[in-house]
Formats: C-alpha cells, sequence, structure tokens
C-alpha cells in the first residue's frame, strides 16, 4: 500500500506540494488527478525516489521512501508520463534489461515476460524497440515496469496518446492488476478511465488535496452529472 | 558490483549497435589514424626527395658551364627565351639566369613562382648547390693568376652534430602518439559521451531507470566504466593503427630524417608499454569522468554536443605547454608527472626515448588512479542531484 501524510515540497520559491496526505490500498486503483503543474507528477517523483521530500512521510509498501529508498523502488512499478524505451535495443532487451536492474533470475523473468507478453498480446519483441509504434513501445513499458512483480504500481498517464486498442489494452492489464491485488495509484486527465478503472479518487489542485470520494461520491457531493463536471468545479473553488 | 555490471553491459551493447559509435569508436581509429600518419609521412618523404635530388626543371639562360653543372647535378634544364614567362606558365619550377658583369663576374638570378611549394624546393635546392659552382668558378680563377687554390682552404668551416641523432624522430614520435591518446582517450566519442547522459533525458529513459531497485550509484558506475571502456577501446585501436602505419611508413618512406635507418631505435620496449596502456585507461577513466558529469548535466543531446565538442580544446594548452619540452629532447620536467592528463603524454615521451624514470611513471599512475577514484565519488554525488536529473 501506498501512505502519504503532510507531504511537501518545494522548488527554490515555489511549493510544490503544501502538505498533502492520502493513500492507495491493495487491491484497489486508486486516482491521482488534477490540472497541469497541480503537484501530481512532484509526488509520483517522490514515491518514485527520484526527488526527496521536504518534509512529511511518504510510505511504499511499509518501506519510507527517503530511509529505505532502496526497498521502496523493488516494491515499486513505475510507469511515467512520455517514457522512452532504449530504441537500439529490442523489446525483450528493454525488459530483460529492467529484470538484471531487479536482480531477477534469467529464467524467472523469462518466464514472467511471456505471461506477461500474452496478457498484452505482445508478439513483437523480438523486433528493436526504434521501430515501435507509441502503443507497442507503452506496451513494453508496462512489462518492463512490473517483470520483477512488485506489489505496487505507478502509472503516470499510461493511455496519453495511444490509440483505441492500446488503450483498451492497457486499461484491461491495470483491471488484472487490481484484480491480482495489487496497489494501483492511476494518474490520469481522462475522466472515463477514472470511471472505468478508480476505486477512490484524490483531487489535488496547487500542491494540495481538495477533494477525495469514488467517482460517485464526488459526483454527487458537487451535484455533477459527470466526472469531467466534478472535477471542474472542484478545481475552480 | 552485478548490477553495475548488468549497467555496464547494457550500455556497450547499445554503442556497438550504433553506427555512428562503431564509426567513432573503431572505423575512425582505425582508417583515419593510419591515413595521416601514411599521408604525412607520404608527402614529407616525397618533399625531401624533391629537395634532395631529381625531377626540377629549371628554365635556364647562361654558360654552357653552369648548364652542365646543373645537369650533374640532375636537374632538368631547358633553354627558353623568357625565363620569368616559363615560370609563370609552370613550365619549369624555377627559372636561373647567369648573366657577365665583367669578363670574370658573374650574377646569377634564380626566379621562383611566389606561391608554390614545388618552386621555393626547387630554389632552396638551387641555393643550396650553386655555392659549389661559385667555388669551383673562383678556384678557376686563381689557378688562371698562378695562385694556389689551396688558398681557398685557408679558412674551413666544418659542422659536427652531437647528442641523440634520433632526437627529433623520437619527439616526432611522442607528440604524434601523445596527441592521439588525449584526444581518443581523454576527449573520445563525443557522439557516445552525448548519449550516455543527455540522451537518457532525451528519450524520457532517466527516470525510469533511477526508479528501477538499482542504486544511482550503479547506474552512475556503470555507465561511467561503459563509456571509459569504449573510449580506451578507442584509443588502444588508434595505437595499434599508429604502431602498423607507423611501421610501415618507416621502411617504406624516407624522411631524410634518418627515419628508415633508425627505425629499430624507436621501437616501444617491453615493459614501457604497459605504462603506456595502464595510462590510456587512466587518461580514459578521466576523460570518461567528465565526459558522463557534462552529458548527465545538459539538458539535451544538443547541449551536451556543444560541450563536449569543446573538450579537445581544452586540452590543447596542456599539449603546446608541453611542446617545449618535448622539443628539447630532454627528460620531461619532473612536475609535469604531479599533473593529470599532462603527465600520460610525460610516461608516453619517457618510454618513447627509452629512458623511463619509473618513480615519476609511477607517482603519474598514481595520481591517476587517485583523480579516478575522485571522479567516482564526484560522479554518484553528482547522481543525486536533483538539479541535474531533472534539468531538462
Amino acid at each position: 500500500m501506498i501512505e502519504v501524510r503532510e507531504l511537501r515540497k518545494s522548488f527554490g520559491q515555489v511549493q510544490a506540494l503544501k502538505g498533502i496526505s492520502f493513500h492507495c490500498e491493495p487491491g484497489k486503483v486508486t486516482g491521482l488527478l488534477g490540472p497541469n503543474g497541480a503537484g501530481k507528477t512532484t509526488t509520483i517523483r517522490i514515491l518514485s525516489t527520484i526527488l526527496k521530500p521536504l518534509s512529511g512521510i511518504a510510505m511504499v509498501n511499509g518501506f519510507d521512501v527517503v530511509r529505505e529508498s532502496d526497498k521502496v523502488r523493488a516494491s515499486l512499478g513505475v510507469v511515467l508520463e512520455n517514457t522512452g524505451l532504449y530504441r537500439r535495443l529490442s523489446g525483450d532487451e528493454n525488459v530483460l534489461y529492467f529484470a538484471d536492474l531487479a536482480d531477477v533470475p534469467r529464467d524467472e523473468a523469462l518466464e514472467r515476460m511471456q505471461f506477461l507478453y500474452k496478457l498484452l498480446e505482445i508478439d513483437y519483441g523480438k523486433r528493436q524497440a526504434g521501430t515501435y509504434s507509441k502503443g507497442m513501445a507503452q506496451k513494453i513499458n508496462l512489462v518492463r515496469s512490473v517483470i520483477h512483480d512488485p506489489p505496487v504500481l505507478i502509472l503516470d498517464e499510461p493511455t496519453a496518446g495511444l490509440d483505441v486498442p492500446s488503450t483498451v489494452a492497457v486499461r484491461t492489464f491495470v483491471e488484472q492488476q487490481k484484480e491480482a491485488g495489487k496497489t494501483v495509484l492511476l494518474s490520469t486527465h481522462l475522466m472515463n478511465e477514472v470511471e472505468l478503472l478508480c476505486d477512490y479518487v484524490y483531487i489535488i489542485n496547487l500542491g494540495l488535496i481538495v477533494a477525495e470520494g469514488t467517482p460517485e461520491e464526488l459526483k454527487k457531493r458537487t451535484q455533477s452529472s459527470s466526472l469531467e463536471e466534478a472535477f471542474m468545479k472542484v478545481v475552480m473553488e | 558490483m552485478k548490477s553495475i555490471f548488468a549497467v555496464m553491459k547494457k550500455e556497450i551493447k547499445e554503442a556497438f549497435r550504433d553506427r555512428r559509435t562503431l564509426i567513432m569508436s573503431v572505423l575512425l581509429p582505425a582508417v583515419l589514424v593510419p591515413a595521416i600518419v601514411l599521408g604525412i609521412f607520404y608527402f614529407e618523404g616525397r618533399t625531401v626527395q624533391q629537395q634532395n635530388a631529381e625531377g626540377f626543371t629549371v628554365a635556364f639562360q647562361g654558360s654552357q658551364e653552369l648548364r652542365s653543372f646543373l645537369s650533374q647535378a640532375k636537374l632538368e634544364v631547358i633553354e627558353v627565351q623568357d625565363v620569368e614567362k616559363a615560370v609563370l606558365e609552370k613550365d619549369a619550377d624555377v627559372g636561373l639566369i647567369e648573366e657577365y658583369t665583367s669578363s670574370q663576374s658573374r650574377v646569377i638570378v634564380i626566379t621562383s613562382y611566389a606561391s608554390g611549394t614545388s618552386g621555393d624546393s626547387a630554389a632552396s635546392y638551387l641555393n643550396s648547390i650553386l655555392p659549389f659552382y661559385r667555388e669551383q668558378r673562383i678556384k678557376d680563377y686563381l689557378s688562371q693568376k698562378g695562385i694556389n687554390e689551396d688558398v681557398f682552404s685557408l679558412v674551413v668551416v666544418q659542422s659536427k652534430q652531437v647528442g641523440e641523432p634520433m632526437a627529433f624522430a623520437k619527439f616526432f614520435l611522442a607528440y604524434l602518439v601523445s596527441l592521439v591518446m588525449l584526444t581518443s582517450g581523454f576527449v573520445g566519442n563525443v557522439y557516445l559521451g552525448t548519449d550516455i547522459g543527455a540522451g537518457e533525458k532525451e528519450r524520457g529513459t532517466l527516470e525510469s531507470l533511477l526508479a528501477t531497485p538499482v542504486s544511482r550509484f550503479s547506474i552512475a558506475m556503470g555507465k561511467w566504466l561503459a563509456l571509459s571502456a569504449l573510449n580506451c577501446m578507442g584509443t588502444l585501436i588508434s595505437l595499434l593503427s599508429f604502431t602498423f602505419s607507423y611501421s610501415y611508413a618507416m621502411t617504406h618512406f624516407d624522411m631524410g630524417l634518418g627515419f628508415a635507418t633508425g627505425g629499430s631505435a624507436l621501437a616501444i620496449w617491453g615493459t614501457g608499454i604497459w605504462a603506456m596502456i595502464i595510462g590510456a585507461v587512466l587518461l580514459s577513466l578521466t576523460g570518461g569522468a567528465l565526459q558522463f558529469i557534462i552529458s548527465m548535466y545538459s539538458r539535451n543531446m544538443r547541449e551536451a554536443q556543444l560541450y563536449l565538442g569543446q573538450m579537445g580544446m581544452v586540452i590543447l594548452p596542456f599539449i603546446f605547454i608541453l611542446m617545449p619540452a618535448f622539443t628539447n629532447a630532454s627528460t620531461m620536467p619532473a612536475w609535469v608527472f604531479f599533473v593529470p592528463i599532462v603527465n600520460a603524454s610525460a610516461v608516453t615521451y619517457n618510454v618513447i626515448i627509452g629512458s623511463v624514470v619509473w618513480p615519476l611513471v609511477g607517482a603519474a599512475l598514481l595520481i591517476d588512479v587517485a583523480v579516478a577514484v575522485l571522479l567516482a565519488f564526484v560522479i554518484s554525488k553528482f547522481m543525486n542531484r536533483e538539479s541535474v536529473i531533472l534539468r531538462m
């Protein structure tokens, strides 16, 4: 699970996070929504141990992101916005490189890679990644990020710019991860995706959590007919 | 250690699949270095041959005596009405007019084309042989006057060379080898250096990599060692192709410097070669570290290329500083061995002149090891700086 309490982060004079708190439970998909510059990416970067918080606590799978960063990364699968692949390596090599970095035995990695390929309908793993379409690359990216079978998954805009078949494949994958009991934190701008996938939602704006609840609760509370409308009302307040 | 090796292996694998890296690290050293060496030797050798003897055509106006003298000097002599025109129209490399100013006195005018190298060489050659003609004419005159021509030898000037006869050849070799080592090892493959840090940022792979279970120290070390290994490979290929082409050139082109005959004296000897190889490895580590730091700091590949492309300019002042020490053909001053980067040239020079001062070589290598360890520390700290990894 993910537990965040009073998390703060500044870049010079700019306060990116002003003390946010939230938590994500295993077997559920938690949405982190917000307009651009709200602090979503900073939060994800802190949870991925790429950045250090100014203050507050962030725990992933029971490990502190500052003091136990190695254990946090071993528990995490991360798909960040605009993540690329190594273009001169094949899809298989991209995946197995990350397996090596996670110290997954080769036999185990190959077995898991084949399982995930089947799940995501990937049959182009031998081709160089430079020849992939965006959707093909994103599927390999997903396999790569979970090759070490992490209990926690963080997805930042995983379907941005993808065509319909790829988007469906990614959403199916997320649902399967949820069914497997993984903790999934999903950041997205697509409200229909949130309604389809998320069990609980946090809306962040200007570095603060401004609303939380299930998609239905948010709509009801803001007297909105859609989640998009609810989101706009919350953010504009 | 296992993860460092994994990062290193991936970087090397990727590098070998990149045509630009292969061209810069393998093809260029293997082809360009011999081309430069053989080219220098070929053209210099040809110039020396031209200066020494045949091949020059002289547009001539003058006495039969001088014409015979020039023919004996293996010059092709053509009699012309207008010497200057013949030179301007390149019918001859040089012109020569001999005019009598009295029954015994004469003036010889050499005419050469103002911006022609063969004309300069021909004129220079004529200037070097005509004193013998003058001497002969004076002796003939003295003989006609009944004066013993030995009077001409009352003062005899002789020249004598002392010291190491191969000094210049050794300087030349040491300087070229140092240049090859510094450019390949320290400056290295700019494209690869660009790709290894800034390339990760531009492709969007850096953050995913940082989010993997592997530590940043391992990532930094793996990348640094891969970059250094590839730079070192380029250096060793350069040195190898240099050695082969140099040996070939020495036996096929005579530059008039005693290279062909004294070539064996320039052989790089046994233990010294190891000092040079260790020096090249350490130089690659230093260069690789600087390339990595610059590349990782850069926002994108274009910015990294801009900075890394200037690394060659950084070493030029060092090379100029060393020039006097090289040309003096004496042992390098001791302080040079204590300056990283520069000391690789000093070690190379000592190995080539065959008078290695082992304590100084040892000190140089130790200092380079210390610098490498320090750079490893700096790199690992550098990778932890948010201002560096998020500078996009």
